[in-house]
């Protein structure tokens, strides 16, 4: 379903060179949520942005369903939902209306778009704030908000950009449930996280990038053989090279760059 | 299509709901300008009203003579007693008006002596000095005048030479082109300055002011084609441009005419043809300015990059408005017809001043525009799917 080849990115040029993505290649497979899991800086959100055609790769190809992402842009963005930890919400529209906005932008009918709101709306939870002006809203009805403008048009495949970034654990909650619901229906998902708990308890596939590379990918009982640790918190340490070890590394490389 | 209404009624929506941005984008120009020429009008008829019932003071070393020259009563003096300096004692304002008299002077007859010379000190640096000394010449010319009346009277000779020749004034212009004439430089220029002012409020804030709150993405990350994006973002600019533009230019017409009443006649400048004509130019300058807004705001980093990069445009822009305004150094027909933006505010100018309506011009200068704001919105497309301007890649 989603495919990376051999995919680099690079930022800037000369001196200001950021190869934020290495040759980076994996497959999800259709109806599996994939966690792609990696520390701060990792290539996580890049990764995301150029699979919903919002960046485009400096080297190698990434298909959706069999679409290119740069050349069938528009229709890559026709079958995916994206979610990003930074997008915002502001202006004096409601949740409701920015459904509506959404709905009409990809042609869905008038009643069918009412029809979905109210089912988002109920299932996110909105229901005591949806009519407001989403300047107004808490970061959490923001992220709920955001969830329901990338879910509006039914995509197959959903793109989540630490989804449950900034949500307390109620919230977060209702966000998992979301996506068990969306993976129960067939859809293909790929979220981005840092956090452990996340990975374990929802993914069928996680793969672990460091510093633009890809350190490891399979199943969690795949990770645990390969690295031969009990957890998947034990297994990313020793796949990233444990903690000190790596930042100090990490600041030197910045600072010649 | 479908999707470029999609997105600019979502704007306007927003807008609409934002009172704030409403008001300052329309009640404040209202406000403004029935304010700034309420206030304007009021002091300047009280500083008439002020001059009028001021009783200067004069000093003079003939009295008699100051005395007689304001005899009529209508300008109110009163003498001042001796003086060092006159110059120092005018510009301390001790007196407004000092009148020396040399030569034996006891009867008006005397003006015509040879050694006669009467010296009038005014200072301009204050505006009731310089009135009184107007109003002292042309006393003691009407004075002189009516002296020669008598002496060619006493002669035996035609006192009525004195009104010859008779001297006519004829102005041809119509009431309306008069009118055309004051406001021909002045409308135009006015027009194109307030079809800026929401651009750089609205108008970066949904490009530039977007990419700065994160919220663009979102859009981005959906099918609808970016050319669309681009044209909803114009056309709601150019909206709110135009309304801005109508609003305030209004409000400043109706504040200007509360406060020189003859301005009434500006409206008897337009005929549904010309009229129609200038919608037409404001049209298109409305849509260029917006594409070029659109494009900066999508090139700056943020709303005050954005407002830099656009300073410059503007400032040009107004330069040409005062040239035009001024001057008839440069004529719509010549080149200055072919290029965009400029070439509206001649236009409108030659429309508003000329008895004539020059089609060709007027047809050209709105191809122009549209022309140049349909490159700019292809560039604008173009840029929103660029990743270099959404994210600041690059450098
Ligand atoms: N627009 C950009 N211009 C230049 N460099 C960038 C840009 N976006 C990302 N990078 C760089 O690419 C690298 C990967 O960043 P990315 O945002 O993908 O990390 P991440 O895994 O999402 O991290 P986090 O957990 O902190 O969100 C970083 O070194 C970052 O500085
Ligand atoms: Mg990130």
């Amino acid at each position: 379903m989603i495919q990376f080849k051999e995919v680099s990115k690079i930022f800037g040029t000369g001196k200001k060179e950021v190869r934020a993505l290495d040759k980076v290649s994996f497959t999800v497979g259709s109806g599996e949520i994939f966690g792609l899991l990696g520390p701060n800086g990792a290539g996580k959100t890049t990764s995301l942005r150029l699979l919903s055609t919002l960046l485009k790769p400096t080297q190698g190809q990434i298909t959706v369903a069999g679409l290119d992402t740069v050349k069938e842009s528009q229709e890559v963005r026709n079958r995916i939902g994206f979610l990003s930890s930074d997008m915002n919400l502001t202006g004096s529209l409601s949740a409701r209306e920015l459904f509506r906005f959404f709905g009409d932008l990809n042609h869905i009918e008038e009643e069918e778009i009412a029809n979905r709101s109210n089912r988002l709306i109920g299932q996110l939870k909105m229901g005591d704030f949806y009519e407001r002006k989403v300047e107004t809203y808490s970061t959490g009805m923001k992220q709920k908000a955001l969830i329901g403008i990338a879910l509006l048009h039914d995509p197959d495949i959903i793109i989540f950009d630490e989804p449950t970034n900034g949500l307390d654990i109620i919230t977060g909650r209702v966000v998992l449930d979301i996506l068990k619901d969306l993976k129960n229906r067939g859809k293909t998902l790929i979220v981005s996280t840092h956090i452990m708990s996340i990975a374990e308890k929802l993914c069928d596939r996680i793969g672990i990038i460091h510093k633009g590379t890809i350190r490891i990918i399979g199943t969690l009982e795949e990770i645990y053989e390969k690295t031969g640790e009990p957890d998947l918190e034990e297994a990313f340490f020793s796949v990233i090279g444990g903690v000190t070890e790596d930042e100090g590394y990490h600041h030197r490389s910045k600072k010649r760059a | 299509m479908k999707d470029i209404i999609t997105v600019l009624k979502k704007e306007l929506r927003n807008v609409l709901k934002d009172r704030r941005t409403l008001f300052m984008l329309f009640g404040v120009p209202v406000i403004m300008f029935l304010l700034i020429f309420n206030v304007m009008g009021e002091a300047m008829k009280s500083q008439e009203k002020k001059l009028e019932e001021t009783v200067y003071k004069v000093y003079t070393n003939h009295a008699a003579f100051v005395e007689n020259v304001f005899r009529d009563g209508m300008t109110k003096i009163e003498l001042v007693d001796g003086t060092d300096s006159i110059e120092n004692d005018l510009r301390d304002k001790r007196f407004d008006l000092a009148v020396v008299v040399e030569g034996q002077m006891d009867r008006l007859s005397d003006l015509f002596k040879d050694e006669t010379e009467i010296s009038i000190y005014s200072f301009s640096g204050s505006m009731a000095s310089e009135r009184i000394a107007r109003v002292f010449s042309s006393s003691v010319n009407l004075i002189r005048d009516q002296q020669l009346r008598l002496f060619l009277t006493e002669a035996e000779l035609d006192a009525g030479l004195l009104d010859k020749p008779v001297i006519k004034s004829i102005n041809i212009a119509t009431e309306k082109e008069q009118a055309g004439a004051t406001f021909g430089g002045l409308l135009p220029y006015l027009l194109v300055i307030y079809l800026f002012t929401a651009s750089f409020s609205v108008g970066f804030d949904v490009t530039a002011g977007e990419k700065e709150r994160q919220t663009l993405t979102i859009l981005l990350a959906n099918r609808v084609s970016r050319s669309s994006i681009a044209w909803g973002k114009i056309l709601y600019l150019m909206l709110m441009n135009i309304l801005s533009a109508a609003i305030s230019v209004v409000a400043f017409l109706f504040g200007f005419s509360s406060m020189i009443p003859q301005t009434g006649s500006m409206f008897t400048i337009f005929t549904p043809g010309s009229a129609a004509l200038l919608f037409l130019i404001v049209i298109s300058l409305a849509v260029l300015i917006a594409a070029f807004i659109t494009v900066i705001g999508i090139f700056a980093r943020s709303v005050k990059e954005a407002s830099a990069y656009s300073l410059p445009i503007y400032v040009v822009t107004i330069l040409f408005g005062i040239l035009g305004l001024q001057s008839e150094i440069f004529q719509s027909q010549g080149v200055i017809r072919y290029i965009p933006l400029i070439n509206g505010i001649f236009t409108m100018k030659d429309l508003i001043t000329q008895p004539r309506l020059d089609y060709v011009t007027v047809a050209i200068t709105v191809v122009i525009n549209l022309a140049a704001a349909a490159l700019l919105a292809f560039l604008a497309a173009k840029m929103f799917s660029d990743e270099r301007f959404v994210f600041r890649t690059g450098n």
